[in-house]
């Protein structure tokens, strides 16, 4: 890991329009974060909380309402689209669902070459050569190459994901629930493989998902998300091992337990969460949390550094005041 | 005492002459108070199982081939279909995976829990109108009143989901059948109705039969779990014991290689290679033979019996120490 950020994202906002028209709804609401290069960042949060779209932000697959992102130091929200076309490039993602990502009239090959046609890269001569040794870094037989993606299972359909997405060897990846559509014996398969990857490669990922266990197994450092906030964010290691925000308690509580006997941090938090058209005051989390006092419920509380190792372990909330 | 016993249950899909058997000689009971967690990953015949046993199961394209099952000492293998509406909702009640498609939509909420009243009892309108509010509130729905006057779209997924909670339960069921309630639900919510579940089940001293395809998940409610695999069980123990030490080696392979929170992360997870075989594939051993470290030549030629020892059983030539 060097120490120049790869990727800097500050106070990035994403807003979508209320149905009716009346006001606008914070999906992603003044989120800022750094990524080290091979460093992975794992954004953990219920559905709703606006992970998947602040992935979508950032990769400009979405235009961002306000806010900066800055990938090789290149600012990506003011460039025209050629320019951010030939930045996409550096830039690729991995979606949740291996079934609908992948045109069924394709073949294999042409689905992973598409990348490199579209951005005129080598002959077809070349073009197949470079399929073949993708198909062998992702773990797929070259025979493949001919067949159509309803021919494979989840597990191999999201391994020619993977190859398509390596294609132009981009240096930033936003994998969205890479593993999550999988059955528990094919989702080691494919983590490993992004593992491999990332030593390999160098890779950097925005790594997207609901499961804790998946998270700190793939991430070097964490950032929990709620109602379009980062709640909380630190080092892997500091953020399981000392949760500071009630929220992260609560999901890390949640987790189910191999060994037995291990006691609950929390209950679970009481009714689900609020509609994000209109979230509460204050602390959006406050009308659940056991924790909350006056003050949570009219002062948004600000990220704010307590400690951590190395990377700081920063988290918005009053009872760290 | 057992509230539900089945005994030797197969069923195939498909054209007579081409039938795949799915289920192939499934047997298992569950006590009053107690919850059974059928486990097991996509495709290994568990919600078949689950349906079939109560006769859900359409029929065609299924085909109960072999086996009884016994509600008290009623065998519903020989019950006419007037005789299974009658059971169906009143002793047996049942909570299926997706709360948006299990509810009518052009119905209100309090429309569709009076009619299983209406269906099932002799009470009068305000008898039923009090009965179901009183269910609302035990599952923790607050204003009961409005939420009865209101559509399933209105309702968020964890609100849904308890409404049919409700509906199940509605008339006491001695027999509850969960298929995945909560896998379409957030962590946080999953455990509030897994919560639920338990202390509805202490109350009313249920049998509970869960079908999951998360061996890590669901350890606070289940107390006891049969591993499916390729149509059969594979193995059936208490959790805990489960847990920490497993016996069939396709339990073993599958624990190892979920990721939870103690993963060291400098090592790849443990993966079991190949595939499941299909219906039509398996052969006359050991369904799990083909990708077992431990097969041998007897596991490819003969099926092993599940046999039971103490409170757990095994269905293994050279199981796990």
């Amino acid at each position: 890991m060097s120490d120049a950020p790869l990727l800097e994202v500050d106070s990035l906002v994403k807003d979508f329009p209320v149905r009716g028209g009346r006001g606008v709804l914070h999906a992603v609401n003044t989120v800022s974060f750094r990524q080290r290069r091979g460093e992975t960042l794992g954004v953990v949060g219920e559905s709703g909380c606006g992970k998947s779209t602040l992935g979508r932000t950032v990769l400009q697959l979405l235009k961002p309402t306000s806010g900066s992102v800055r990938l090789l130091g290149r600012e990506l929200t003011i460039l025209p689209a050629e320019p951010l076309r030939q930045m996409r490039r550096h830039m690729q993602m991995i979606f949740q669902d291996p079934y609908s990502s992948l045109d069924p009239r394709m073949t294999v090959a042409a689905l992973i070459a598409e990348p490199l046609l579209i951005h005129g890269i080598g002959t077809p001569a070349e073009r197949d050569a470079e399929v073949g040794r993708l198909l062998d870094t992702v773990g797929l037989p070259a025979e493949a190459a001919r067949r159509h993606p309803h021919e494979f299972s989840g597990g191999q359909r999201q391994r020619i994901c993977i190859a398509r997405a390596l294609a132009l060897h981009p240096e930033f990846i936003v994998a969205d629930e890479p593993v999550s559509a999988l059955d528990v014996s094919i989702q080691a398969q494919i983590l490993n493989l992004l593992n491999a990857l990332k030593r390999d490669r160098g890779l950097t990922y925005l790594f997207i998902s609901h499961n804790l266990a998946v998270v700190k197994y793939v991430a070097d450092t964490v950032a929990v998300m709620y109602l379009g906030r980062i709640v909380e964010m630190g080092a892997a290691e500091d953020l399981y091992a000392d949760p500071k925000h009630p929220y992260t308690r609560t999901l890390i509580s949640a987790i189910p337990r191999m060994a037995p006997g291990t006691g609950a941090l929390e209950s679970p938090p009481a009714g689900d969460l609020p509609n994000p058209e209109s979230p509460p005051g204050g602390c959006t989390f406050h009308p659940r949390c056991p924790h909350a006092m006056e003050k949570c419920r009219t002062t948004p509380p600000a990220l704010t550094a307590r400690g951590g190792t190395g990377t700081p372990h920063a988290v918005a909330c009053h009872l760290h005041d | 005492m057992s509230v539900f016993r089945v005994e030797d249950l197969a069923v195939s899909f498909g054209p007579a002459g081409r039938r795949a058997r799915v289920v192939d000689g499934v047997s298992f009971s569950v006590d009053r108070g107690e919850t059974l967690g059928l486990v097991g990953e996509s495709g290994c015949g568990k919600s078949v199982t689950l349906l079939s046993s109560v006769r859900l199961q359409p029929s065609p394209p299924s085909h109960v081939e072999r086996g009884s099952a016994w509600l008290g000492d009623t065998d519903l293998m020989k019950l006419d279909a007037k005789a299974l509406r009658a059971l169906w909702g009143s002793r047996i009640g049942v909570v299926f995976q997706d709360p948006m498609t299990s509810l009518n939509p052009v119905f209100t909420i309090g429309q569709q829990l009076r009619e299983t009243l209406a269906v099932h009892t002799r009470l009068s309108a305000a008898e039923r109108e009090e009965r179901v509010i009183a269910m609302l509130d035990r599952v923790g729905i607050n204003a009961p009143q409005r939420r009865l006057r209101q559509y399933p779209h209105e309702l968020s997924g964890g609100l849904r989901q308890r409404v049919l909670i409700a509906m199940a339960l509605l008339l006491h069921p001695e027999l509850l059948l969960a298929d995945e309630p909560t896998t379409a639900l957030d962590v946080t919510l999953q455990a509030q109705i897994l919560a639920l579940l338990r202390e509805l089940r202490d109350e009313l001293g249920m049998g509970i039969v869960f079908v999951t395809h998360d061996l890590g998940g669901r350890r606070n409610i289940k107390n006891r779990v049969a591993v499916m695999y390729a149509g059969r069980i594979v193995e059936s123990a208490r959790v805990a014991d489960l847990f920490r030490a497993p016996r069939h080696p396709y339990t073993g392979a599958l624990l190892a290689s979920t990721p939870t929170l103690d993963s060291p992360k400098d090592q790849p997870l443990a993966t079991i290679e190949g595939m499941v075989p299909a219906p039509a594939q398996r052969g006359p051993g050991c369904t799990f033979a083909p990708r077992c470290a431990r097969a041998g030549e007897r596991c490819r030629a003969e099926a092993p019996a599940l046999i039971p020892d103490g409170d757990r059983a095994v269905a293994c030539f050279h199981p796990l120490s």
